[in-house]
């Protein structure tokens, strides 16, 4: 049986969907259960905690980017809400 | 396991003739010889028209790579590369090697069958070289990923990472790369490497990745990586860091050095001074010929995303990440890691099947896309230092090898 989130490490600020998430499917997050607002491809990230402008999220322990925008536990946190703190990313339709 | 010996004291796992154009309008003509025979005659070469130096180096290794068993050289003629320079280098190794020269040669026609009766007689002489037997101590192993995804940080690479481990705890060498994909990684290596002074040329690297990179624009990041759910290079490097396992790093290598001694090593790829001629690797194969002119005999590749190459010289092992491109794409891949998450395996039995692949594979098992006939292959301009005295402070000789990286 495919696990539908995954805490890579303890103390992590994102989990990782392991399947394919479909919108409104029920999210157990940090104790909470919280409906997913998007369909989440398997992979992408997802609050485990309620996020604030310029918190350093972990993955695996270690720092992955500054958070941009404010993020609700359970929601997707991806280009649109997190920035690397070395060089930027670059997304297709960009010069 | 069993391989060809070579003069130096390696065995090669492959027995091919590579064909090496010497300048873009030499291509064809080189294709056109290798086409006549099966996948073990390949294509590989350079396509610049003026001499650089790394490029020239690069033929060299790869020419006399254990996996090569001869070569045959094709140039224009009014190239800028040192043919004679190569020939000599390939025949001082004892492999058998030929030069056309395309503008002596009467044309295109005239060249490749001349090319192509040299590459016959060779592959005669090639059938008669008697196999000896393969041990894991004997094998250098590369990895690489291409088409990264938010799975393989998860599945594929730290797999690959397993599977180092039990390559390196059997005496062989293995080596990761694409220090642009370790950038947030540096200090996490330094406090791997077997002495103070290669943990800081370790951290001196990515830094150096940084600053190329920043120049650039933008990180060795693509676009299909966020695509994958991927957001930050920090991101991806975590996930790259993975394949490199939990053994010491015993030392840093440049393209074209060669490890002293047995155990892990990171290779630099990205080019030492001035930014020039563009992106460090312009794509996945760029860093394969690298991890080969390093002397890999084969290459774990993973993909998140479902990377279909191959390569020339070295066979490319598929560790695909996402169990729904494994689904997608099952005839392009070798392993499928993402049965991690659907608990299907551990990852630790995916490390073991993946050594038990390398073992296979090193007896002569065709991998997907060797099968597929995938030997892609590209070259470009870079410019490299050597490395610095710090960067391989280990000097055990494995029996019949030479001392130290090789040079020059």
């Amino acid at each position: 049986m495919t696990p539908q989130l995954l805490r890579l490490k303890e103390g992590d600020d994102v989990l990782i969907a392991a399947r394919p998430i479909a919108a409104g499917e029920i999210l157990r997050v940090g104790g909470a259960e919280v409906p997913a607002a998007d369909d989440i491809p398997t992979g992408f990230k997802v609050a485990a905690r309620d996020l604030a402008v310029g918190d350093i999220v972990h993955r695996l322990g270690m720092p992955i980017g500054r958070v941009t925008a404010p993020v609700g536990a359970g929601e997707v946190v991806h280009v649109h809400n997190l920035e690397s703190q070395y060089l930027r990313t670059h997304r297709r339709g960009e010069a | 396991m069993r391989g060809y010996p070579r003069s130096d004291g390696r065995k090669g796992i492959r027995n091919v003739i590579v064909v090496a154009y010497l300048v873009e309008c030499a291509h064809h003509v080189a294709g056109k010889i290798a086409a006549a025979f099966d996948d073990d005659v390949q294509v590989i070469g350079f396509g610049g028209c003026y001499p650089n130096d790394y490029a020239a180096m690069m033929l060299r290794r790869l020419t006399t790579h254990p996996n090569v068993g001869g070569a045959l050289l094709v140039s224009l003629g009014c190239e800028g590369f040192d043919r004679a320079g190569l020939a000599d280098h390939i025949a001082a190794s004892g492999r058998p090697v030929a030069t056309l020269v395309i503008q002596q040669e009467h044309g295109t026609r005239s060249t490749i069958e001349r090319g192509r009766a040299w590459v016959a007689r060779a592959r005669e002489q090639l059938a008669a070289v008697p196999q000896v037997p393969v041990e894991l101590s004997d094998l250098v192993v590369g990895t690489i990923c291409g088409g990264s995804d938010g799975t393989s940080g998860i599945t594929a690479n730290p797999a690959v990472g397993i599977a180092f481990d039990g390559l390196v705890a059997a005496g062989g060498t293995a080596i990761f790369e694409e220090t642009g994909e370790l950038i947030g990684c540096e200090y996490m290596m330094r406090d791997r490497a077997v002495t103070p002074e290669l943990g800081a040329e370790l951290v001196g690297a990515v830094r150096k990745a940084e600053a190329y990179y920043t120049t650039l624009g933008h990180g060795s990041f693509a676009p299909g990586n966020a695509d994958g759910g991927l957001t930050t290079i920090e991101e991806k490097s975590l996930g790259a860091y993975s394949k490199s396992g939990s053994a010491p790093i015993a030392g840093l290598l440049k393209p074209g050095d060669r490890a002293p001694a047995p155990g892990l090593y990171l290779l630099d790829v990205v080019p030492d001074g001035e930014v020039r001629w563009g992106f460090p690797n312009i794509n996945d194969n760029a860093e394969a010929a690298e991890l080969m002119a390093c002397g890999a005999h084969l290459i774990l590749f993973t993909t998140g995303r479902g990377s279909v190459v191959g390569s020339a010289i070295s066979p490319l092992v598929k560790v695909c990440a996402n169990p729904q491109t494994y689904r997608a794409m099952a005839e392009d891949m070798d392993v499928d890691a993402g049965a991690v998450l659907e608990g299907r395996a551990t990852l630790g039995q995916v490390g073991a099947e993946i050594l038990e692949l390398v073992r296979r594979v090193a007896t002569g098992e065709q991998t997907a896309s060797e099968a597929m006939g995938h030997q892609e292959f590209v070259l470009t301009y870079k410019a490299f230092e050597p490395v610095g005295p710090s960067c391989l402070p280990l000097t055990v000789v494995r029996p019949g090898q030479t001392m130290g990286a090789v040079t020059g």
